[in-house]
């Protein structure tokens, strides 16, 4: 396999981050779209950059992981005296959707490459740094929005209330698991071989939040400022057990845009280039309705070995890790593939580490973004921190020098990864 | 510690206040396994299954001394959706209601699969098989469900979910309530049977998985 072939050729300049909201209030300029066109704006104003220098896009359409619309039905009232409609009727509201952004971003008229990353911005961030890399590009954004309508997440509505399942949910759902299902059981399975509890998640959890505290863009330092302890986590009520509520993320409202461009036209750029060295995917071959604490730790080994092969670095280069974490159960899963911070272990090693300093002040800082528990549902603040990180700009900027960081989501066997640094090692 | 003989003499659906001294705070809270938050729940068997809670009364006696309110909630009653099958899972849910459970196998990989797909999930081959399995397994993890989505299942919470991997291929794993296990008291490695559940919306029976031995 080999470095790989666009290893330096791709860098990350300008970020947008619109402001967030735990729901819609179905207003127009509070719509997942309307936050989608404000981080775009402000990610081509953070690259010092006109927007007819933009390109490319790739966008994640899916915006939740919870309820949506009917694809059919019809905006709210009004919906179209604030914005063109697009063929899709829930576009910018329950999903993302290019043609709707071009609609409604006329600056941007020089749009020619279009690609959706599905499922997950990481899948963006991957295909628009090969996109790049090859040339498809030159500026291109990367965007993603998130929404979450009024209600409960999905327990107890649509699907949830029938009495009869249908699609490949059926499989699973009759038995009741809540999201978090899944992870809580291969976490058991974890601390059953290792002989760690889940108590030992706990300052995990609390770092994390303190983390994303520090962010002035997350959700719960704008509306929820208050830090968690060790005693509130270890007495939460369960969802799952044990999988309690603080090891479930919050959905909200969000949305992220990243300029990518080429190295030598990041030189005009108002903000440092940082390089992608290498990426990573891996997509699950389960046999069964749930997967095995073997299959995810060989999906994460895999994952380390791709990112560090294509990258020509290994896991002493990491400064930082900012694996996903939306279940905070399985981020020792991603840490422990790409053996960071180990010291000759392979496996079983990542809930003693998470009791030692894992702060931003410390030798082994471990989601300096906050992630999704420290600053709401995204899936994104993983990638943001890192490039920040790596700029010298992070609102949680850590302590050690910042050189190359790795960043990955969403799921153990599901995931697609970048190792990003600050410069292009020889 | 042991307050499991003192239930003997809840009747189903009843609640009943039961004044008993307890250790000390401080020895209660420093006795092995028996920290607060690990006392909940706990469930006891008296014929048929509890939820017993022991929660810290109002009602408080004299200094080293309290109240604990027990509370015995109704049987569990897990009505499970009616899956609707498809084309591609017909084989499958057809054998469930005969009482016979089969999952998928592709002669290429040599493996089985499941849920059913219209191809091997490793290399596409679209010609894979329905085999008859021995119906046994062994549970590899659990959960406890507190807050689940399904709304027929919320008044049972909370209630087991464990993970069955397969006899003949422990990668393939399946999912059970199973039933006449106490709430958070699951077996981790012990042996499973598969008993056929009838769903009540359609009467489409579902493959459930029993404790034996």
């Amino acid at each position: 396999m080999g470095l790989w072939e666009g290893r330096g050729k791709v860098v990350a300049t300008g970020i947008g981050t619109s402001p967030t909201a735990r729901r819609w209030d179905e207003k127009p300029e509070t719509s997942m779209g309307a936050l989608t066109i404000i981080a775009i704006r402000k990610a081509i104003a953070d690259a010092g950059i006109s927007p007819d220098e933009i390109d490319g896009m790739v966008l994640t359409p899916e915006s939740t992981t919870g309820v949506s619309n009917d694809p059919n039905t019809p905006p709210p009232q009004g919906w179209e005296q604030h914005f063109k409609m697009a063929s899709f009727p829930q576009a910018g509201i329950t999903r993302g959707d290019i043609d709707w952004i071009l609609l409604n971003m006329p600056e941007l008229k020089n749009v020619t490459f279009m690609m959706n990353g599905p499922i997950c911005m990481s899948v963006s961030f991957v295909a628009a740094a090969e996109a790049v890399a090859r040339g498809l590009t030159k500026t291109c954004l990367v965007v993603r929005g998130w929404h979450n309508l009024a209600g409960r997440y999905y327990v107890g509505v649509g699907a949830s209330a029938l009495n009869t399942a249908s699609g490949r949910g059926k499989y699973g759902s009759i038995w009741g698991m809540p999201a978090c299902g899944t992870t809580a059981m291969v976490f058991e399975e974890y601390c059953r071989k290792y002989g760690k509890s889940h108590d030992q998640m706990a300052n995990f959890v609390v770092t994390e939040r303190q983390n994303g505290l520090m962010n002035p863009d997350g959700y719960y330092s704008q509306h929820r400022p208050e830090m968690i302890t060790v005693e509130d986590y270890l007495t939460a009520r369960w969802i799952a057990k044990p999988a309690n509520i603080y090891d479930n993320d919050l959905p909200i409202m969000a949305a992220l845009a990243v300029v990518f461009t080429t190295p030598e036209r990041a030189r005009n750029h108002k903000q440092k280039p940082v390089y992608i060295l290498s990426h990573g995917q891996t997509r699950p071959e389960s046999q069964g309705v749930a997967p095995t604490l073997e299959q995810w730790e060989q999906s994460t080994d895999r994952m380390g070995r791709i990112l560090y092969e294509g990258a020509g670095v290994g896991p002493d280069d990491l400064a930082f890790e900012n694996m996903y974490d939306g279940f905070t159960l399985f981020h020792q899963f991603h840490l422990e593939g790409l053996r960071f911070a180990a010291r000759g272990e392979k496996r079983g090693y990542a809930l003693d580490l998470y009791e030692t300093d894992i702060s931003i002040e410390g030798p082994n800082p471990v989601s300096p973004s906050g992630g999704n528990n420290g600053n709401g549902r995204t899936r994104w603040w993983n990638h943001r921190d890192s490039i920040l990180q790596l700029q010298g700009r992070s609102p949680s900027q850590i302590k050690k020098k910042a050189e190359i960081g790795v960043s990955g989501a969403p799921m153990p066997d599901a995931c697609d990864a970048l190792i990003w640094s600050a410069t292009v090692p020889v | 510690m042991s307050y499991l003989p003192l239930l003997s003499n809840l009747q189903a659906g009843s609640g009943i206040d039961l004044p008993f001294t307890v250790p000390s705070r401080r020895n209660y809270w420093t006795q092995a396994g028996c920290r607060y938050r690990r006392l909940l729940p706990l469930t006891a068997e008296i014929g048929r299954w509890y939820w017993v809670r022991f929660r810290r009364s109002t009602k408080t006696g004299k200094a080293g001394s309290s109240w604990l309110t027990l509370e015995a909630k109704g049987t569990k009653d897990m009505p499970k959706q009616s899956p609707i099958p498809n084309p591609v899972d017909k084989p499958f849910y057809d054998a469930c209601n005969e009482e016979r459970l089969v999952v998928q196998y592709c002669a290429n990989c040599l493996r089985h699969q499941f849920p059913p797909r219209p191809s091997c999930s490793r290399c596409g081959n679209d010609a894979v098989e329905w085999r008859q399995l021995s119906g046994r397994g062994r549970i590899i993890s659990r959960v406890v469900v507190h807050d689940t989505p399904t709304s027929s299942l919320i008044p049972g919470q909370p209630f087991n979910v464990a993970a069955i991997a397969l006899d003949e291929e422990p990668e393939v794993i399946m999912l059970s309530h199973l039933p006449g296990t106490p709430v958070d008291q699951v077996p981790i490695g012990a042996a499973v049977e598969v008993i056929f559940e009838t769903t009540p919306a359609t009467g489409q029976k579902v493959p459930e998985w029993r404790v034996i031995g």
